[in-house]
């Protein structure tokens, strides 16, 4: 980075975020309540489905003690229900390949119908309590629920705004850059012979997808932070902002948001690799994995976190001094 | 004389010692001499040829049919492209230059110029626009034990890969690229040809004889064909090639600049040797090794238990990406096909290298025909191929390919079983009922085809060897396989080793498995135990009394239900909790039958088929039953960790809102 101070601020404002992250232990936990909340009833809707599928079978024997491939093969055929998202591939490592090749290939938004409309209601969610997130986090008052609930409600509408501009940005993204990108590939390498150079262009292609995303999402988190830190109304002007903050401090910016990825990496890489398998037996061997399973998720929320506190530390930076919270106008 | 061509002709004089003058293995009256030049700029070939046919039937032929099979991809109007649009698939991003067709531009029978007089004929459906059967009318009939020469010239125009032959950048896979006889078959002095048109889901068939084939390519290209090198004679820019094989009814080709050459050698104690040529592309050299592997362990295999692999070489080719090229056989060469990124374990490309290899033996040496009988080949070998892997290799894990599969990743613990994974049991379910495997094969409804052939034969004949006995299987095969070789045989020779081998008549079976298309499966209703004793009274007179229930005795009572159409003998176990087991011998006949038992301990479980001989019941999950099920504790098992799954996305959802 040939910024030296731009270092400094980055380190400073990651681990101000990783101190602040660290204390809200209560809102954590909350949100790591809600998560499972949210996810319960479906997970009740598999149970019953499975239940019905094996039936009084003795295959029972085989799904306790591993994964029945034979099983499975008739489970799935003819399926077209919620069981349809049920594979093999659900186990360790396995679930969180197929929810990144989601997110990188748009399917993401074809899946079952049931799930897609659980991932908006949890992303509605999500931007309800953004509004408390935040204001903890540029806020140097103590935190308390009142006023984590109170900030939740009256940001919610306008984030709300904010996540539909993403919204619409991230289906432009998947349509006009990701779409014809990977239709354009087979026809561009058609006559490539050597499968190397054709994995490269695909992989450069779902780094370029993801960088577009992510930058998209950033921009929208200050977005976000401006709107609760200058209490901002006008959400047009909040996008702009969250943007110039951007374009303005870009290797700030980031700098911080991949620092913070790679937090988020290492926490995915690390289920990745100590994920449970298929073989437990026994109720606490079962009770053990699921909760390795909840130990991840709830790290993953608390790198969400770290991404809001420690940008939000960021844009808190470049605050003009002042005794009030409140501001008509931010500086650039 | 150049040195170059002395040396050509020593090599052609010492390596054609192997082949030459060996003992006829097959009647070989169907010999090509072949020449021809890629012009791989153009994409095109010109070829000559001279056929040397003779008649082994006793009816005499007055004409000649010849399959010309790259005029399936002429344009769309083929009864291949149709067959193709059957099931609704849709030509993609093809382009003018990605059609291919064959011109043949002179035909000469003892010297006299005859292609005026030939024509395309469409002998399956009538459909006009099909040029894949050419058919030429013959000066005078060539009677039994007679012979004829022909000399067809032709210019061929290579397709971007429709099906297993092309070309992709200045890769080339050349198949079913000359003018082919079909075979002449009779029924004492009454004959027909056998040439069908090219249809989506059926391959070849022709007679055994003598390929000599000069092959021209640019200098720098490496070349890989069916049969022994002679020798390379290089002109200028240009290398002309030569291979000869006896014994074999097809001749395929490739070449590439990019192929990479390794060797290695096939040795058993009770079997020939073998020289396996290897032509790898080079990101995959690092995986040559695990294709001799699979190479070896299908002529070990195969050879034990069928019989040994007669021809002494074989090449093993690795096809350039994309080039659709791959997973094909020919006789002494394949196409295998794996991926730069290919875990060991995960069955790739050891399955397809083994089937392949394994076609050597089911459909080269047995020479069914393809195209009526596609299930004599393929099924068998898919059987095979299962039975093959499951010894060398054990079972394989679960792989999963990410990101448009360039990216595997393989799921140790959960393995894929020879049933599912190598019978393909999945794949049949989905198509049981979709055709009769009796009728002939280029009748079956293309999409569903693949099933009927390859699933469903391995699934009954891993049946018949769970019935039968392994032992029995055995030597039903190599029967079959050490009478018809280098012939042609049909389903009813097969049917006949099988009744003849077996001691006993399984005519019900192949009426079964083989002249139906019902379903199979058989399933336990209920289980259910309760105390023994009548309820109400009984005795008479002055002795009628309220009965009570006997103590310690439990009247259990099983129904088996036959839900499918096909009907099949079973066994039915059922277990009682004080671990006796009582099994029971059920004809399968009938749409359901009771079983009832008295004993002092209730009854825990049923199974119908319990040894799970009968593979092709597409349901085996009813085909148990517990008294008191116990699914609870495995349904919560897997949706919590389908929920973790579910929170991961919906996290990731949120990490985006």
């Amino acid at each position: 980075m040939s910024d030296p101070g731009a270092h400094m601020e980055i380190k400073r404002a990651f681990l101000d975020g990783l101190s602040r992250t660290n204390r809200t232990g209560g809102m954590l936990a909350g949100l790591f309540i809600i998560s499972i909340v949210v996810a319960l009833p479906l997970a009740v809707t598999m149970s019953d489905t499975l239940e019905s599928a094996i039936g009084a079978s003795v295959v029972h024997e085989n799904l306790r003690t591993g994964f029945d491939m034979d099983w499975y093969g008739e489970f799935q055929f003819g399926r077209g229900d919620l069981g349809t998202t049920f594979s093999p591939s659900i186990i360790g490592a396995g679930a969180l390949l197929n929810n990144v090749e989601a997110l990188l290939d748009g399917g993401i938004f074809g899946g079952n119908r049931a799930i897609v409309g659980l991932g908006i209601l949890y992303g509605l969610l999500w931007t309800f309590f953004a509004g408390g997130v935040i204001s903890i986090y540029t806020d140097t008052e103590t935190y308390s629920r009142e006023r984590f609930f109170g900030a939740s409600a009256r940001y919610f509408f306008r984030l709300v705004q904010l996540l539909v501009c993403a919204g619409i940005l991230y289906f432009l993204i998947y349509r006009y850059v990701g779409k014809p990108v990977f239709e354009g590939i087979p026809k561009w390498t058609r006559d490539w012979t050597d499968e190397r150079p054709v994995l490269f262009l695909n992989m450069m292609a779902y780094a370029f997808v993801f960088f577009l995303l992510a930058l998209v999402n950033m921009v929208f988190d200050y977005a976000k932070i401006h709107t609760v830190l200058y209490d901002r109304r006008n959400m047009i002007a909040a996008s702009a902002r969250g943007l110039m903050f951007v374009l303005h401090h870009p290797l700030r910016t980031l700098g911080l948001y991949y620092l913070a990825g790679i937090v988020t990496l290492v926490v995915m890489i690390a289920y990745g690799l100590i994920g449970p398998g298929p073989s437990q037996s026994s109720v606490i061997g079962v009770v053990f994995a699921f909760l390795i399973g909840q130990a991840y998720l709830l790290a993953r929320i608390w790198t969400k976190l770290l991404f809001w506190s420690s940008q939000s530390s960021m844009m808190a930076a470049y605050r003009p001094p002042t005794t009030s919270t409140q501001f008509t106008e931010s500086p650039a | 004389m150049p040195r170059k061509v002395l040396f050509a002709m020593l090599v052609c004089f010492c390596v054609s010692q192997e082949g030459q003058g060996q003992t006829a293995l097959s009647p070989r009256n169907a010999n090509y001499t072949i020449e021809v030049k890629l012009n791989p700029a153009a994409k095109t070939l010109d070829g000559t040829e001279v056929i040397e046919w003779r008649n082994i039937t006793e009816a005499p032929a007055s004409e000649l049919q010849f399959h010309v099979y790259w005029n399936a991809w002429k344009n769309n109007r083929s009864t291949w492209m149709r067959e193709r649009g059957l099931d609704g698939t849709k030509l993609e991003d093809v382009r003018p230059e990605d059609w291919g067709w064959a011109d043949v531009r002179s035909i000469k029978i003892g010297g006299n110029e005859v292609q005026a007089q030939r024509k395309y004929i469409s002998p399956d459906d009538g459909n006009s626009e099909d040029q894949t059967v050419m058919a030429v009318p013959l000066p005078a009939p060539v009677g039994p034990g007679q012979s004829v020469k022909v000399e067809v010239q032709w210019h061929s125009k290579i397709p971007r890969t429709f099906r297993r032959t092309g070309y992709r950048g200045d890769y080339f896979f050349i198949a079913q690229w000359f003018p082919k006889l079909g075979v002449w078959q009779a029924n004492g002095a009454e004959g027909r040809w056998n040439c069908h048109q090219f249809h989506l889901a059926t391959e070849f068939f022709s007679d055994y004889g003598v390929y000599d084939v000069q092959i021209t390519v640019p200098a720098s290209y490496v070349v890989g064909a069916t049969g022994v090198a002679l020798g390379r004679t290089e002109n200028g820019s240009l290398a002309t090639h030569r291979y000869l094989q006896e014994d074999v009814h097809d001749f395929a080709w490739t070449t590439s600049p990019d192929y990479m050459e390794r060797t290695a050698r096939f040795e058993h104690p009770k079997l020939k040797p073998v020289d396996m040529r290897l032509l790898i592309m080079p990101e995959h050299v690092s995986q040559a090794e695990r294709h001799f592997a699979a190479t070896r362990a299908t002529l070990e295999y195969y050879g034990t238990w069928y019989g040994a692999y007669p021809y002494g070489h074989i090449t093993v080719i690795d096809p350039a990406y994309g080039s659709g090229a791959g997973g094909m056989e020919y006789p002494t060469l394949f196409t295998a096909g794996t991926r730069w990124l290919n875990p060991q374990g995960g069955g790739s490309p050891e399955g397809v290298t083994v089937h392949e290899a394994g076609h050597q033996f089911w459909y080269g040496i047995v020479g069914s025909n393809e195209f009526e009988d596609a299930w004599l080949d393929e099924g068998f070998n898919t059987f095979s191929t299962a039975r093959a892997i499951d010894a060398a290799f054990g079972e394989s894990s679960y792989v999963r390919r990410y990101f448009k599969g360039f990216i595997p990743y393989m799921f140790d613990e959960v393995k894929v079983h020879r049933i599912t994974n190598g019978n393909r049991l999945d794949g049949y379910r989905a198509a049981a009922t979709a055709d009769m495997q009796a009728t002939p094969t280029y009748l079956y409804f293309p999409a569903t085809a693949s099933p009927v052939t390859y699933n469903k034969t391995a699934l009954w004949l891993n049946t018949l060897e769970r019935m039968l006995g392994s032992d029995t299987v055995q030597k039903i095969m190599a029967t079959y396989f050490e009478r018809w070789k280098f012939k042609h045989p049909g389903p009813d020779d097969f049917f006949a080793i099988v009744n003849e081998v077996a001691g006993k008549d399984m005519t019900w079976f192949f009426d079964q498995v083989h002249r139906s298309s019902d379903k199979f499966d058989y399933g336990i209703e209920a289980v259910r135990s309760e105390a023994a004793g009548p309820d109400g009274f009984a005795g008479e007179g002055t002795n009628i009394k309220a009965t009570e229930k006997k103590k310690d005795l439990f009247i259990s009572t099983v129904i088996v239900r036959r839900y499918g159409e096909a009907i099949f003998p079973v066994d039915i176990e059922v277990a009682f909790e004080n671990g006796e087991k009582v099994v029971e011998p059920w004809s399968g006949r009938d749409r359901w039958k009771a079983f009832t038992y008295e004993k002092n301990s209730k009854a825990r479980h049923a199974v119908v088929d319990p040894n799970r001989v009968l593979l092709l019941d597409v349901n085996y999950t009813n085909n148990s039953r517990l008294r008191e099920p116990q699914n609870t504790f495995p349904a919560l098992k897997w949706a919590s960790r389908w929920m973790i799954w579910l929170q991961d996305l919906m996290a990731t959802f949120a990490f985006f809102a």
